[in-house]
């Protein structure tokens, strides 16, 4: 009852409120037994008014005649106010069977409004920051055995945008991959573990694609553990690859890739938005002159942009132990700008971007 | 296919209905019944876990204009005591000015429109036996965003089915009444597709993913009903036990590494309930109700944007993520005053309703302000909520028994164990208050 009380349409709920109030004793009315009022004064009725016809229409002019018509006239008032009372009765019959039938069909708006409600939850619809529906979806694929692939579509002003994520292991992934993403174990080698991953941002005409390989995992004797150190990293625009960095062993320095374009000195930078913390920009300028832009926001599931300004701060310790809850419930809306995109944008909303932050560790190769 | 289908059936009982009238003859009775409203709304919702400052997500207000007509002309022949057609079109449309999105099940949109229609009969056969069949068709549309109208809502839907019914009235030494019902219907959504389904060329591997509509759904729903009187008193007891079978014919169920089985999802609900409605006197009733849910599911969740307090990826299988099952209590009391306003007496409708809502194997995300955990799933603590609903209605009639004024006051309260809430409040107050007129007769 709760249920298809909530699941009603308010306008809907009130009116049969209304109605079942107006109503509410009607069941129990349900059991009486049928008058039978009507059919006894029908046939007095009839027996009277065939003698009636009988004796013409004329005005009566003795007194039994007189009677007998202040009888018929009388019985004939009850005969109208019971065929209204069978009226009334039948129309209150009828309503309540069509307000059976409104009942009934209310009945099926539950489902409907199980659904959006389990999308919302999930994350699968939400409304970005210019008040316009996004839908999300994110797929677990396994092309391969020892392969794991994340796929993020995102819908909005019948444009997709998408991020493609790979993760490759150095054998069969098991069922569960919980706990496969580690960089860092303890003393025992794992068996399984990660050989590389990558994640593409694509609007289907433009990407940017990131990808960072492993070496095997490797002991490290002061920290006591074995750890999963990076090989090789690459960040490539349309295809032009404008950074990638590589090294022969994990005990060495980073060198850059020869072929990639690399950073032009001293002309990126980073910016809070508006001196908001959890916006951002990044912006990557390269040695061709090119450049890539990340703007980041986190929003909220109704697209309201969140704002954390330094003057927040005033009240530290709450921030200290909140922070992480309000990272955690949000979305991050990710814009990428590109010289080679012409004015294009690749535009994700994705809870899954935490993946990005995991990938952007200086640990996994980035300088 | 489907569509054809649908109509089909829709025809059926318009046939058979048309029939019952066609064998009729002479003398046709006319019984119209409507309920139709005009109100104003205004609801504000509150969110118990706010975030200072750095959002407006915990506090919003909406204010909504509204419009409903039920209107049903019944048709009964004089040659077939006991049937009467019932043609039946409920209509109604909101146009909020803000979008509203809260939790359990109550939306608030920008603009929705629902259409319910309905043909059939209510054959009383004699004074045991009772029939009713009906064909329905629903349309709903409704625009949330501001990208959307109302004929392009994300969620719009058609349903098209029918449900019949048979009673039977006897006496166990007190009256009784027995009812038995089906229904079935499909839903369709057809704005409602898979994403990936468009765009089949990003998945260029040999996992094919499937279903193109995966919010479609075919139900077929059981209903046994005992109504019964206590002895001499004024007090009802009806018994309902209802199962409802619900099949995603294009949502296939996810195994434990997340990607899709070859099995088709499958819902099942059960619900049990009693009512206990009392007629105190003439102008006071009160009424008890219970109700016991269970719902099972095959259909699990993979959460693959959870991660290890590091920031490391950690998808989590969530098996049974569905599954619960619920109490439900609800205290009703309704009362026509002995005193008159403007001539007639004003009526008022007190609810109090409680209800738990216990999640067998989804785990609760609680906040743990003074660590790095914050977000994980605590599968030892299953989720839980909890609602109270409290509702005022007072109806006053003007001029007319007929014509009525109206206000409506709802609080309602949700609290759960769940407080790292990712994408929807599910611990919240929801307020609303409705002004408006009625017609009924």
């Amino acid at each position: 009852m709760k249920k298809l009380f909530l699941s009603l349409p308010w306008m809907s709920l009130i009116v049969l409120i209304l109605t079942v109030s107006a109503g509410a004793v009607r069941p129990i009315e349900d059991f009486r037994a049928p008058s039978q009022v009507g059919g006894k004064v029908a046939e007095q009725l009839k027996v009277l008014d065939d003698a009636s016809t009988v004796q013409g229409t004329d005005q009566p002019t003795n007194p039994d005649e007189q009677e007998r018509a202040a009888e018929v006239e009388q019985i004939r008032e009850l005969l109208r106010l019971d065929e209204l009372d069978r009226q009334n009765t039948m129309r209150e019959a009828l309503r309540q069977e069509n307000l059976e039938d409104r009942v009934q069909g209310h009945e099926d708006l539950e489902l409907a409004m199980a659904e959006k409600n389990v999308d919302v939850h999930l994350g699968k619809v939400l409304t970005d920051m210019h008040g316009n529906r996004v839908r999300m979806e994110e797929y677990v694929l396994r092309p391969a055995d020892n392969q794991v692939q994340f796929l993020n579509l995102s819908l909005r002003d019948n444009r997709v945008d998408y991020i493609d994520y790979n993760a490759y292991f150095n054998t069969t992934v098991p069922e569960n991959p919980h706990g496969l993403w580690r960089k860092e174990f303890g003393r025992v080698r794992p068996d399984v573990y990660l050989t590389s991953e990558s994640i593409l941002f694509s609007n289907f005409q433009d990407s940017v694609n990131v990808a960072i390989g492993y070496f095997e995992p490797t002991w490290v004797a002061e920290m006591q553990k074995y750890y999963l150190p990076a090989r090789e990293s690459a960040l490539q625009v349309n295809g032009s690859l404008k950074l990638g960095y590589e090294r022969p062993t994990p005990d060495v320095d980073f060198t850059e890739k020869p072929d990639a374009v690399g950073l032009k000195p001293g002309a990126s930078s980073f910016a809070f938005s508006d001196r908001n913390v959890l916006a951002y920009q990044l912006r990557l300028v390269f040695n061709d002159d090119t450049f890539l832009q990340l703007d980041k926001y986190l929003i909220d599931e109704n697209g309201n942009v969140l704002v954390l300004r330094w003057d927040d701060f005033n009240d530290w310790y709450y921030w200290l132990t909140h922070l992480e809850e309000l990272v955690f419930n949000s979305y991050k809306e990710t814009i990428w700008t590109a010289t080679e995109f012409e004015g294009r944008t690749i535009d994700t909303v994705s809870q899954f971007l935490r993946l990005v932050d995991a990938l952007a560790d200086d640990d996994r190769g980035w300088r | 296919m489907r569509g054809l289908r649908d109509c089909a059936l829709v025809l059926i009982f318009t046939a058979a209905g048309l029939a019952g009238a066609a064998t009729a003859s002479a003398r046709l009775e006319f019984v119209p019944t409507l309920d139709s409203s005009l109100a104003y709304s205004s609801a504000r919702f509150q969110a118990d876990y706010a975030l200072p400052s750095a959002t407006t997500r915990t506090s919003q207000t909406s204010s909504s204009g509204n419009a409903y007509l039920f209107a049903s002309g019944n048709l009964g022949f004089s040659e077939i005591p006991g049937l009467w057609i019932t043609p039946t079109l409920e209509v109604e449309y909101v146009g909020a000015d803000t979008l509203l999105n809260i939790e359990d099940e109550a939306f608030l949109f920008n603009q929705s429109l629902n259409l319910y229609y309905l043909l059939g009969f209510n054959y009383r056969l004699n004074r045991v036996w009772g029939l009713k069949a009906k064909g329905f068709g629903r349309s709903e549309y409704a625009a949330e965003t501001k990208d959307e109208t109302l004929a392009s809502g994300l969620y719009n839907y058609q349903d098209a089915g029918g449900w019949a019914e048979a009673s039977a009235n006897y006496r166990l030494g007190w009256p009784m009444r027995l009812r038995a019902g089906y229904k079935g219907y499909g839903r369709r959504y057809p704005h409602y597709t898979s994403l990936v389904s468009e765009y089949e060329s990003l998945v260029n591997t040999q996992t094919a993913l499937k279903g193109e509509y995966p919010k479609n759904i075919l139900v077929n729903e059981f209903w046994l009903r005992q109504e019964m009187t206590c002895g001499g008193l004024p007090l009802l007891c009806n018994l309902e036990a209802h199962l409802k079978l619900v099949d995603y014919p294009e949502q296939y169920a996810l195994a434990v590494d997340g990607t899709q089985t070859d099995r088709l999802r499958h819902d099942n609900y059960f619900d049990l309930s009693l009512e206990l409605p009392f007629l105190i006197n003439s102008y006071q009733q009160l009424e008890l109700d219970y109700g016991y849910r269970l719902h099972t599911t095959n259909q699990s969740v993979y959460d693959q944007s959870d991660t290890l307090p590091n920031g490391e990826p950690n998808p989590v299988f969530l098996a049974g993520y569905y599954d619960y099952y619920q109490n439900y209590l609800r205290l009703l009391y309704n009362v026509n005053f002995a005193f008159s306003l403007a001539g007639f007496s004003p009526r008022a409708s007190v609810s109090l309703a409680f209800q738990n809502r216990q999640y067998t194997l989804r785990p609760s995300r609680q906040q743990t302000d003074d660590s790095g955990t914050g977000g994980e799933y605590r599968f030892d603590a299953p989720h839980w909520e909890n609602l109270v609903d409290l509702g005022l209605t007072w109806r006053q009639p003007l001029f007319a028994r007929w014509f009525n004024l109206f206000l409506s006051f709802h609080v309602l309260s949700q609290k759960s164990n769940t407080t790292v809430e990712d994408n929807a409040s599910y611990n919240f107050n929801y307020n609303t208050f409705t002004a408006g007129t009625a017609v009924s007769f």
